[in-house]
């Protein structure tokens, strides 16, 4: 059974919405982004996501005149039947307080036709900020952002849990987009707890450190279970990154079907899974046969492809 | 699953009275898991590939160095490398108790892929 889920993209014209849909769901890299117009009012994409997952993404013009048809005549079209608003907020914008009080404007007008949905809100082009200033500038940022939140959801509170949304920071040139999207997208997902226990099962009977279930067109991060605690938390959001980079470069028409990493430490796997997935199996072990985990990951995918 | 822990355990009781490796490897020559010294599974597939029949159980290699005892392990194949000291009647042996001993597991494994 497939099921959609209506996505709105909003926030200040030039924020970078569609460069960021871009980047994730249709192949762009970062670079290619510069090329892009500013969008006329909405633009829709359908993007298939595991399967019978559709993200309908409704990306909306930033600039104020269609701001203002969203908040006024369309209000009934664009804000019903949501489940998720992301809104996107420049890090470097003038004007912060305007762009706080439209984010207002349409979380409150978003409560009113589709109070269940969630809200992520992500304060981007981070990179612009000097790396010392990062933090402090998003802990600011953030907490003006949740400030509004609460204006808007305080009438609201009553079924509301999530009226304080969760904020991201990120940057279409390094790994913290793909960090907010995959957060976004696991919450999207059903049955990841589900597909978690199995995973942790996976990994025990492969006695691997750690095992990671990518989404297969976007390399977005689904699920993962690991046995032994890693030190880096960015991990996951690296790799999407270098694995997607790596198959934009290689320029060519082939599937990426697996790959295989090692030193004499680990060994690292990366091979097609479920008909929707990539599976990633890091083993501690750099003599680990591949013939066998191979075999494993074969043994294991009708077990997964049941879960979708 | 195979868990290859478990494999080279099994695998490493054959590692006495001179036979010093064990390996099992598919057909393509891709090792699954070995105990002892290093073989390459991958000269032992392409002789077995040269003498195979469907009714070939087992093929004994006597050569300079050593002996080399081969045979079917479901669809894969079993090897014991040995010393030229080694018995070959002992090799023998070993081998078949081990191809037997694994050859439930494996097909069982292979069944369901």
């Amino acid at each position: 059974m497939s099921s959609r889920r209506k996505v709105l993209l909003m926030g200040k014209s030039g924020s970078g919405k569609t460069s960021m849909r871009s980047i994730i769901f249709a192949n762009y890299i970062a670079r290619d982004c510069s090329r892009l117009g500013p969008t006329i009012e909405v633009e829709h994409a359908h993007v298939r996501f595991l399967g019978n997952l559709v993200l309908h993404l409704w990306d909306c013009g930033g600039q104020e005149s269609f701001m203002e048809n969203f908040l006024v005549s369309q209000k009934d079209q664009i804000f019903k039947n949501v489940q998720v608003l992301i809104y996107v907020f420049d890090v470097e914008s003038r004007e912060f307080e305007k762009d706080l009080r439209y984010y207002q404007s349409c979380l409150e007008a978003l409560l009113q036709n589709s109070p269940k949905a969630q809200v992520f809100c992500l304060i981007h082009k981070m990179d612009l900020i000097e790396e010392d200033h990062r933090e402090e500038t998003f802990k600011k940022r953030e907490a003006d952002v949740l400030r509004y939140s609460e204006l808007a959801a305080r009438p609201h509170q009553v079924e509301r849990e999530n009226a304080v949304c969760q904020c991201f920071k990120s940057s279409i040139w390094d790994e913290t987009l793909y960090k907010a999207w995959s957060t976004i997208v696991y919450k999207l997902v059903p049955n990841v707890g589900i597909m978690e226990e199995k995973l942790k099962k996976f990994a025990a009977i492969l006695d691997a450190d750690e095992i990671i279930l990518f989404e297969r067109a976007t390399f977005l991060v689904i699920a993962h279970a690991e046995t032994r605690e890693h030190k880096d938390s960015h991990r996951f959001e690296k790799v999407s990154n270098i694995i997607k980079q790596f198959k934009l470069s290689c320029r060519c028409h082939f599937e990426l079907e697996s790959m295989h990493v090692k030193n004499s430490s680990f060994s690292a796997f990366i091979d097609t899974f479920t008909a929707n997935t990539f599976i990633m199996v890091v083993l501690r072990d750099g003599n680990a046969s591949v013939a066998a985990t191979q075999l494993n990951i074969k043994l294991a995918r009708p077990h997964f492809e049941k879960l979708e | 699953m195979l868990k290859q822990k478990a494999l080279i355990q099994v695998l490493e009781q054959a590692n006495t009275n001179e036979v010093t490796s064990a390996i099992l490897f598919n057909k393509e020559g891709l090792l699954l898991g070995q105990s002892g010294e290093e073989v390459s599974p991958t000269w032992i597939s392409s002789i077995w590939a040269c003498f195979d029949r469907r009714d070939l159980n087992e093929s004994i290699i006597v050569m300079d160095e050593g002996i080399i005892g081969i045979a079917p392990v479901a669809n894969m194949l079993l090897a014991l490398k040995a010393s030229k000291k080694a018995e070959i009647g002992m090799v023998r042996a070993k081998l078949r108790a081990m191809a037997k001993y694994l050859e439930g597991p494996i097909s069982m494994i292979e069944r369901d892929v």
